[in-house]
């Protein structure tokens, strides 16, 4: 399911969806996309989180803060269209994307 | 002697006693002022008179100027409240919303995308002269779960590390921390501080251990991240939950401590 298909073009979230169970999967061209419309200086900012087959994701429950809330500013910049590029997949889907991260402790020395 | 109508008596008692904000701190009336325009409401009485008195707190500690990046991540109505700095400049948002907020424990995080940018870098504060603070309502349950962390050589946090069910805290030396045996993912206040070149302090569960743990000087511009550190790039996320935090220049630990467990234990009960 795409995003667009989840929301329609009234840009409505469905009452018995669980944003936080979700994720949002998309790619550069949207990651690119979604940067370009927040200020540098912005004190409520969308972070996508990249994945190791190269998409980008963000959990769903953003979407909560599109319509009166915390990243409405970035939301209404977003032509409407773009949402059917983003995919809907479960969480624990972007979880298993998630890459390892390196060790940033020296262990040896505690 | 000079002569005050009985209205004008009673106004001050009113107000002094029920918080409204007579005679209230200049920086904590500011704060108030600050976290209510961002609320778009009032604080109840009970909420701001606890703000008050932690403040007024700090500052007979002698605290008070060593916050010099601060969120009460808590007691405010809204999360854009939360935001607000106690001290220093807003930290910056990266994907949290209102519903990962609770007036009365905190921000919780999702241990994989969500954390602040405290807008304070690690280098900003002097090598032999730092702190970090938090207040876990909470804790992490990942492998390796950062609180608050940022930097490079003179890298500064706190982090649970479960596979030794332990917090490590890292001041002013990325590569030697300071361990407090089975407190890695316990609530409450958790700090670490040093005010030297050669000793750490590290205060969690109400314990203060020491470590003999030379500094080194900072050589990056990273921020300081909250619920992930900053070592070049955001990671080690925590799926814990906050309801302060403080950056800044060295302080009794034990001080704020129970400062910030006042202040936290006072919204809880002023918080319907």
């Amino acid at each position: 399911m795409n995003l667009l298909e989840l929301i329609g073009p009234d840009r409505i979230l469905p009452t018995d969806f669980n944003p936080k169970a979700h994720g949002l999967v998309f790619d550069d061209t949207i990651h690119a996309a979604l940067l370009a419309v927040q200020a540098a200086d912005a004190r409520h900012r969308i972070a996508p989180i990249e994945l190791t087959d190269g998409t980008w994701a963000s959990s769903a429950d953003v979407l909560t803060e599109a319509t009166n809330g915390l990243f409405e500013p970035i939301f209404s910049q977003l032509p409407t269209e773009l949402a059917s590029q983003v995919t809907v997949v479960n969480w624990t889907d972007v979880l298993a994307l998630l890459p390892e991260p390196e060790e940033p402790l020296d262990i040896e020395n505690n | 002697m000079k002569n005050i109508s009985p209205k004008r008596l009673l106004n001050n008692i009113f107000l002094k006693t029920s918080g409204g904000g007579g005679g209230f701190d200049a920086d904590a009336t500011a704060y108030i002022a600050a976290v209510e325009a961002a609320d778009g409401a009032a604080l109840e009485a009970g909420v701001k008179t606890a703000i008050n008195d932690f403040v007024v707190g700090c500052k007979a500690d002698g605290i008070w100027t060593a916050l010099k990046a601060s969120c009460i991540l808590s007691g405010a109505r809204t999360l854009s409240g939360a935001f607000v700095p106690l001290a220093g400049t807003a930290p910056t948002n990266n994907n949290f919303v209102s519903g990962d907020y609770n007036r009365k424990t905190g921000l919780v995080g999702d241990g994989s995308s969500k954390y602040l940018n405290s807008n304070r870098q690690n280098a900003t504060d002097p090598q032999n002269s730092r702190h970090q603070a938090i207040f876990v309502s909470t804790g992490d349950s990942l492998a390796t779960g950062t609180y608050i962390a940022g930097g490079g050589d003179g890298f500064t946090g706190m982090f649970n590390v479960s596979n030794s069910n332990s917090l490590w805290g890292y001041i002013s030396n990325g590569v030697t921390s300071i361990v407090a045996a089975s407190q890695g993912n316990t609530v409450a206040f958790k700090g670490i501080t040093r005010s030297n070149s050669s000793q750490a302090l590290l205060r969690s569960g109400g314990i203060t251990t020491s470590g003999s743990i030379t500094s080194v000087s900072e050589n990056t511009n990273r921020t300081v991240a909250v619920f992930a550190q900053n070592a070049g790039s955001i990671g080690f996320y925590t799926n814990g939950r906050l309801a302060f935090y403080s950056i800044g220049e060295s302080l009794d630990l034990a001080l704020l401590d129970a400062r910030v467990t006042t202040l936290i234990a006072a919204y809880a009960a002023a918080i319907p």
